[in-house]
């Protein structure tokens, strides 16, 4: 008998792919909600004001986005973050060839991928969306979708704030998994810090500036600087409540 | 080599001890069956084992390496229960074709001609699958990764006769086609007892035996006959299990130190000297110390 020694790499690729396929009804659920983003936005403009001039010039401004699909896309980004933690997705890597490690990287490999995936199928949805209104509602569009350098930073953009919510769902996730506790804490927390956010207002204060200081950074590099840092602590403190955790099933 | 090692091995649920002080040693290419009453500790002891869960205290070892996070210990260890989970994204046979990328012993040949064998059918998801053929199925995957060390933990909850008899055959066949390390848990050990090599007696989570099966056998063995002529004999004798079964007859098994002149004048005496089997021995010494379920019915 000899003992089977694999390399750290293949098993990873092998893992990888394993999670690609077995987990295609996230890809399933993926397209569901954007198609049911899109239905929601072809219905109108987001928001639209009119002008009226004296004479026989009336012009409607509308923001013909495809915001409702990257919203849904994000949601859809959290939820898959943290169903990869429970049972079912988490302990079955054990049936198979792993080590707590190695699992977890591939988790953020896939997770990765499917904030790839997510922001393309976005991107392309909102494209969508507007074209439709270009050629059948009459609406002519201010600025070019067009232009690379605003579709690179769109997609950049995009794809930061969505791998930013798997890792969050993947983040609550490992906590939940760590103790049941957390089912009620975190989103007491959640609530009590948007409870707090309102009743301060929209002045100085913690809550309300670490929002604007992550989320509505204008400069690019800057933005996803601050992003990398969050999903570089909330990856790694999941890594850490992972790398101790027993297989249940 | 030993393929696994445990010293002082503990685990603990909360403040339960379920394995206490665990100490034994498994040797390369046997197959020992993990033996003892429900809640004894070898679910647990497996689970460690397979890398599952992690040990409260003591030492345990796989290969020379923890087993809980080594990616060494994983490629070359199986665990087989009923339990297995397999997303439902995948069917049968792709379960198989996964297994065959991660296990770099799997003979996918042995696994088709079983799988045709036991009547699956490639698009057949593991959810929709019976009991006894979830089993089946979890068996095939057991046999046929081919593991240095394959642990099977109650393989044939489900199973008919039938199977599970073409089960031990399939499992000593492939033994001596491939041999290897295996640990198998089950409560019919009078079925799996011509499978064994060694046992490991466990009770309340600690290691009460572990021997090879032809030990065993003639570890303990039953004298019938009366009462006083009994009781006298065993008077210094460890006394394993007792019952009477009327005012004068009684049937007592006790551990096999006799001398070749005892044995003539146990004879001489009138006193019937009978074989006990591996499963009886098991549970009389097994059996909870405070009398049996008739004492708790009465």
């Amino acid at each position: 008998m000899s003992l089977a020694n694999l390399k750290k790499s293949e098993i990873l690729q092998i893992l990888f792919l394993f999670k690609l396929k077995s987990y295609s009804a996230l890809f399933t659920s993926l397209i569901l909600v954007q198609i049911l983003a899109m239905l929601f936005s072809l219905s109108g403009p987001i928001s639209s004001g009119s002008f009226g001039f004296s004479g026989p010039i009336h012009v409607n401004i509308g923001y013909y986005t495809g915001d409702i699909i990257v919203g849904f896309t994000l949601v859809w980004g959290f939820v898959a973050g943290l169903l990869l933690t429970t049972k079912k997705y988490y302990m079955v890597d054990f049936l198979f060839v792993t080590t707590r490690k190695m699992s977890q990287v591939a988790n953020l490999l896939f997770l990765v991928a499917i904030s790839i995936i997510g922001t393309l199928t976005a991107q392309l949805a909102g494209g969508f969306i507007q074209s439709v209104n270009v050629f059948f509602n009459d609406v002519k569009l201010v600025t070019n979708p067009l232009i690379i350098s605003e579709l690179l930073l769109s997609i950049g953009s995009l794809f930061f704030y969505l791998l930013f919510m798997t890792i969050i769902g993947y983040f609550i996730g490992m906590c939940v998994q760590l103790h049941k506790v957390f089912i009620i804490v975190l989103p007491a927390i959640f609530v009590g810090t948007i409870v707090q956010a309102v009743r301060l207002g929209d002045g100085y204060n913690f809550i309300t500036k670490s929002y604007y200081f992550i989320i509505q950074e204008s400069i690019f590099v800057l933005f996803s600087l601050k992003i990398f840092v969050l999903i570089t602590i909330l990856f790694v403190t999941a890594f850490l409540i992972g790398k101790r955790m027993e297989v249940q099933q | 080599m030993q393929i696994v090692k445990a010293d002082g091995l503990e685990k603990k649920f909360g403040s339960k001890k379920v394995i206490e002080q665990m100490s034994f040693e498994i040797k390369e290419e046997t197959i020992t069956g993990i033996i003892g009453r429900n809640g004894a500790g070898k679910t647990t002891l497996l689970k460690m084992i397979a890398g599952f869960w992690r040990p409260s205290a003591g030492e345990l070892l796989v290969f020379n390496e923890e087993p809980f996070d080594s990616l060494m210990a994983s490629a070359n260890t199986i665990y087989i229960d009923d339990q297995l989970y397999y997303p439902d994204t995948l069917n049968l046979k792709q379960i198989l074709q996964q297994n065959a990328q991660f296990y770099p012993n799997w003979n996918m040949d042995l696994a088709d001609r079983l799988f045709n064998y036991f009547g699956f059918e490639a698009n057949q998801r593991h959810y929709q699958l019976s009991k006894g053929k979830r089993s089946t199925f979890n068996m095939i995957i057991g046999l046929a990764a081919r593991c240095p060390l394959t642990l099977f933990d109650e393989p044939t909850t489900g199973m008919d006769e039938a199977v599970r008899k073409d089960f031990y055959q399939a499992l000593l066949h492939d033994y001596i086609a491939f041999p290897r390390t295996i640990l198998l848990s089950s409560h019919l050990l009078q079925e799996i007892e011509p499978l064994l090599e060694e046992v490991l007696l466990i009770k309340d989570g600690k290691v009460l035996m572990h021997e090879s099966v032809d030990t065993l056998k003639d570890y303990a063995f039953g004298l019938h006959g009366d009462r006083d002529t009994i009781t006298s004999w065993c008077a210094n004798k460890s006394i394993i299990y007792q019952k009477a079964y009327s005012s004068e007859g009684i049937y007592v098994v006790v551990q096999n130190d006799f001398t070749e002149r005892e044995f003539a004048q146990l004879q001489a005496d009138g006193i019937k000297l009978l074989p006990v089997s591996l499963n009886d021995l098991c549970i009389y010494l097994t059996n909870p110390k405070n009398g049996g379920i008739v004492d708790v019915l009465s």
